[in-house]
């Protein structure tokens, strides 16, 4: 090394002064070919905030009418069978989201589901949301759909959103993506909410 | 002027610019070394997290919105022959929903799609204006098992799935048009190191559709 004559008096300089300078390079070296030869994590997960509004809005779209006969969703059909027993109030008139059902060409689905939670059917409510939103939501996000209404929210907090049904799919509460939509019903507007999270 | 070291030996007379190299030469280790470990720590992160938008994640979402539009003109479908590449520049954006008012596919416009990428798989690519390789996937959920599907028109084992194949048991299935599942373009192949992937929801058939759309490449860190 050029220094080595003018460092003489310092035995040992030269040597450490080299040894710092090759570990500098071999750290940048290891730096850049690690950039160059590694590979994203495939698929790219970048994350996606327009899935959950999206979501919201194919469930507009569904309507009760499209679920209603459609062999793909048996428990909707079930409670749609079960008419009787969630349609009427106690004095033998029909509550709202019988109403809903009527009408069910342009209610959309998503409508439906909060009105039997707002009246107080969650099972049905909950059960129509899992075979809607559990097999079509991409595996590698959790989610919850949750209804302006006082109770638990889909991370089990009292709140003023409660849960209608959710799935953590083990990703816990991370990221997170919200799609949102009002519901008029019975005269009030009511906040319905999907949360996607990874 | 004279420049001096002290050591434990005694004070020596350096050379002329030797503090000034050996500072530098110090310093410029340190900045290499902060460099190099800054450098580390932040690919590190950005790798772990991944939620850097590249520009094959870009174009994925704007593909992914251009096939989730009706296209331009709305019925383009009907004033393209789509076997004939020949008549596509009638059509100035291709999309699968039946108008913009809804998130409703339109059957003709999957039928047509899909003969334009057999008619012509690059020129297809090039009127969608992808850099990249794509594949777009149309997926229906339900459950092969259950009574009603079963006695229903669209059962699984009338389309060749049968309770031992694996398909079965899942409750995601490719759409069915035209007889078979809907897929066009090319899957990424075992070439493929950079993939990007958009899920996006309609209606299809009275029934929640997921719309897949990847694009793919063979070079790394698009």
């Amino acid at each position: 090394m050029i220094m080595m004559s003018s460092l003489k008096f310092l035995k040992g300089v030269a040597f450490t002064i080299d040894a710092l300078v090759a570990i500098a390079l071999l750290l940048l070296s290891i730096t850049i070919f690690m950039f160059f030869i590694s590979e994203p994590i495939e698929p790219m997960a970048a994350y996606d905030y327009e899935l959950a509004q999206n979501t919201m809005e194919s469930l507009k779209e569904l309507s009760v009418g499209d679920l209603d006969n459609n062999p793909r969703y048996p428990e909707a059909n079930d409670v749609f069978d079960d008419y009787s027993s969630w349609a009427y109030d106690g004095e033998g008139g029909l509550k709202p989201v019988a109403l809903l059902f009527q009408d069910r060409g342009s209610t959309p689905s998503i409508n439906f589901i909060a009105g039997l939670w707002l009246e107080g059917e969650e099972s049905r409510a909950s059960s129509m949301a899992e075979e809607l939103l559990s097999p079509s939501v991409p595996l590698n996000h959790g989610f919850g759909l949750e209804v302006r209404k006082p109770g638990l929210d889909c991370e089990s907090n009292p709140s003023e959103w409660s849960c209608v049904y959710s799935d953590a799919r083990g990703e816990g509460y991370g990221l997170k993506s919200v799609g949102k939509h009002f519901v008029y019903y019975n005269g009030t507007f009511y906040g319905v909410r999907l949360v996607l999270h990874q | 002027m004279a420049m001096f070291l002290l050591t434990r030996t005694g004070l020596f007379e350096m050379s002329k610019g030797q503090i000034w190299s050996y500072d530098i030469m110090i310093s410029a280790m340190v900045f290499i070394l902060a460099l190099a470990l800054i450098s580390f720590f932040w690919w590190s992160i950005t790798a772990t997290m991944n939620a850097q938008p590249t520009p094959i994640f870009k174009e994925s979402r704007e593909f992914a919105g251009d096939v989730l539009s009706s296209g331009s003109p709305q019925s383009w479908d009907s004033v393209i022959d789509p076997g004939d590449p020949g008549t596509w520049s009638a059509a100035t954006s291709i999309g699968l929903l039946e108008s913009d008012a809804g998130l409703v596919v339109s059957g003709d416009k999957l039928v047509a799609l899909r003969e334009m990428d057999e008619a012509d798989h690059s020129l297809l690519r090039e009127k969608l204006g992808l850099g990249y390789e794509f594949q777009v996937l149309l997926h229906e959920f339900y459950d092969c098992s259950e009574p009603m599907m079963i006695a229903s028109p669209y059962n699984c084992e009338d389309r060749g799935i049968s309770p031992f194949d694996p398909e079965w048991s899942s409750r995601s299935h490719l759409v069915t048009v035209g007889g078979s599942g809907y897929s066009i373009g090319s899957a990424p192949d075992s070439s493929a190191k950079t993939v990007a992937t958009i899920k996006r929801f309609a209606v299809y058939n009275d029934s929640l559709v997921r719309v897949t759309v990847l694009l793919w490449t063979s070079n790394a860190w698009q």
